[in-house]
């Protein structure tokens, strides 16, 4: 029988779109798609074991070593600066990260610029790389309605399609990075399961 | 017989293999003064240190890091083998709070040559062992892999950035960075491809060798060879691999880096390397190297939460006389038991539980 190979992936359109990318390499888990409250899927044969986490935790399992590899957003790494393996980037959730105001909005150089935003240390590189001082507050969710009720000047967010922003009658003003769904390893795991997870990392290589 | 912890007993054995070859045990004080974490903060773990003022107003600090303090000390005219069994203060993985973590390593500094550099990564390979279960000891070497970035004309930033994709093995972002920076593609691919170099020694090395392009690096290799072929003839090469991206920063580290790691513990256990530039910073001539063990994660992850045991639980109740109790304890520890008193059984994990009654015991 093969070693279990622990793999955590987030909870969401994200995570569906990346098991089946695992299926299609013959790591499929069956029950991991049935309706249930189960937590954690087995498929001995495939020596694979699933998880769902929440995608800003996805890191944090695989850093501690709950999940031997896990799939997770470049803008979670990019924010959380795990200590793990980046292995490749699995080229689906693609969009990006961007600075979005109230349409029409002019940025005033005389004082602090007010950020909203969840990438607080994305939000902090970027601007110290212009060279802007800003003022950030720091939310969990709904970023957009911070310009909207003029608690702050610009927001750091997530766009995809622009469609939120656009029926809230904001736009985005500069693209900060374009993001994806990256696989990642834990350092530990990637050394005693070199075989597994380096075959894994070369067969997602060869579907790009 | 006393009973030590996962950690101790780990401690105790390690002190004894160093002191076998030689080793003699570094005692320090706690504390330094703070400025000079400062001026090497890029050699700490962390950079939290626990600061304090002295009585005549000197700004200290609690020692966040063993080596700074043993390379500031040394007489480097000559070779020095010490080993240390310290705490260090500092905050852990990250986490916003500060932590007493024991570590136990060993520095071998002064005028070392090739054979004090592979005798310390025999400890290495040796403490590896000693630790239980399997484990792997993964070599790199910051010549080798400062030798293949220097080709590329990167600036400073560039340089570092690529030195942290290394580390996350994130061949595509070296690729990038390579390029947006001037690099050709191929060039570029060359460069990226140290990420992949990773295995066991004989084959990963053989792909390093395809990749040298200049003398340096191909020094660097040989080193490595060396190093690796006295711990095969002392029979401590089975779990040794080679691993590019295990880097450390260039400013103190310079030759040969390490990092062990254990099944089941998710972060490297052990880490070192030659260190020489660091002695160069303090103003010492000579080299250095030389790793450190992290007890307290091997604590965390590789001891059992059985509860606490001994020999005898003796168990009273409520109106027993606890003079008796005891004095039945007594006469049991007399003849080379431990004895927990208690009245919850449940407390405690023992090889033999008496009832107390009356001035007795059932069994």
């Amino acid at each position: 029988m093969k070693d279990i190979l622990s793999i955590a992936l987030p909870k969401g359109r994200l995570g569906d779109q990346a098991y089946k990318l695992f299926a299609d390499i013959g790591l499929d888990c069956p029950s991991l798609i049935e309706p249930g409250r189960k937590l954690i899927f087995e498929n001995k044969e495939n020596g694979v074991r699933f998880f769902w986490a929440k995608p800003s935790d996805v890191a944090i399992y695989v850093e501690n070593g709950a999940a031997d590899i896990g799939v997770v957003g470049l803008d979670i790494l990019l924010e959380q600066k795990p200590d793990v393996f980046n292995l490749c980037d699995l080229g689906i959730g693609k969009c990006r990260v961007a600075v979005a105001a109230k349409r029409g909005f002019c940025d005033n150089p005389d004082r602090s610029l007010k950020v909203a935003t969840k990438f607080v240390n994305i939000t902090k590189d970027y601007y110290a790389s212009r060279g802007r001082n800003i003022e950030v507050v720091k939310l969990s969710g709904s970023i957009e309605l911070a310009p909207i009720l003029d608690m702050t000047d610009v927001i750091v967010d997530i766009v995809e399609t622009g469609e939120t922003l656009r029926e809230n009658d904001l736009e985005v003003v500069s693209d900060i990075m374009p993001i994806s769904a990256h696989l990642i390893a834990n350092k530990s795991s990637f050394r005693f399961k070199a075989d597994r997870i380096g075959e894994l990392k070369q067969r997602f290589d060869e579907r790009k | 017989m006393k009973i030590f912890t996962r950690g101790e007993e780990i401690t105790y054995k390690l002190d004894e293999l160093y002191e076998k070859h030689g080793y003699r045990r570094f005692k320090m004080n706690k504390f330094e003064e703070y400025a000079f974490y400062i001026e090497h903060k890029n050699f700490l773990k962390s950079e939290n240190v626990i600061s304090f003022g002295d009585l005549d107003g000197k700004l200290m600090a609690l020692k966040p890091d063993i080596t700074l303090s043993i390379a500031k000390n040394a007489d480097t005219e000559k070779a020095s083998r010490v080993y240390y069994n310290e705490n260090v203060y500092r905050s852990a993985n990250g986490m916003r709070e500060y932590k007493e973590i024991p570590q136990v390593g060993l520095e071998f500094i002064g005028d070392i040559d090739i054979y004090a550099e592979c005798e310390t990564i025999l400890l290495a390979a040796r403490s590896m062992a000693m630790l239980g279960g399997r484990y792997t000891l993964d070599l790199s070497h910051m010549g080798f892999v400062g030798a293949m970035l220097s080709s590329h004309k990167l600036s400073e930033k560039t340089h570092a950035a690529v030195l942290e994709a290394l580390g996350q093995k994130d061949g595509g972002e070296i690729y990038r960075l390579c390029v947006d920076d001037g690099s050709d593609e191929d060039s570029a691919r060359r460069v990226a491809s140290l990420a992949e170099i990773q295995g066991s020694f004989i084959g990963a090395y053989e792909k390093a060798r395809a990749l040298c392009t200049c003398e340096q690096a191909e020094k660097a290799l040989d080193e490595l060879a060396t190093v690796y072929n006295f711990l095969k003839s002392a029979d401590a090469a089975d779990c040794v691999n080679l691993d590019l991206s295990i880097v450390n920063d260039m400013n103190y580290y310079n030759g040969i880096v390490f990092q062990g790691y254990l099944e089941n513990v998710p972060r490297n256990v052990l880490s070192g390397g030659r260190y020489d530039n660091l002695l160069l910073k303090l103003g010492k001539s000579g080299g250095a190297c030389g790793f450190s063990v992290y007890i307290d994660l091997i604590e965390l992850y590789r001891s059992s939460v059985a509860p606490h045991t001994c020999d005898v639980a003796l168990i009273y109740g409520d109106g027993d006389d606890i003079c008796a109790v005891e004095k039945l304890a007594d006469s049991y520890r007399a003849s080379g038991n431990s004895v927990v008193v208690t009245k919850n059984e449940c407390d405690v994990s023992a090889a033999k539980k008496i009832k107390f009654i009356g001035t007795g015991a059932e069994k």
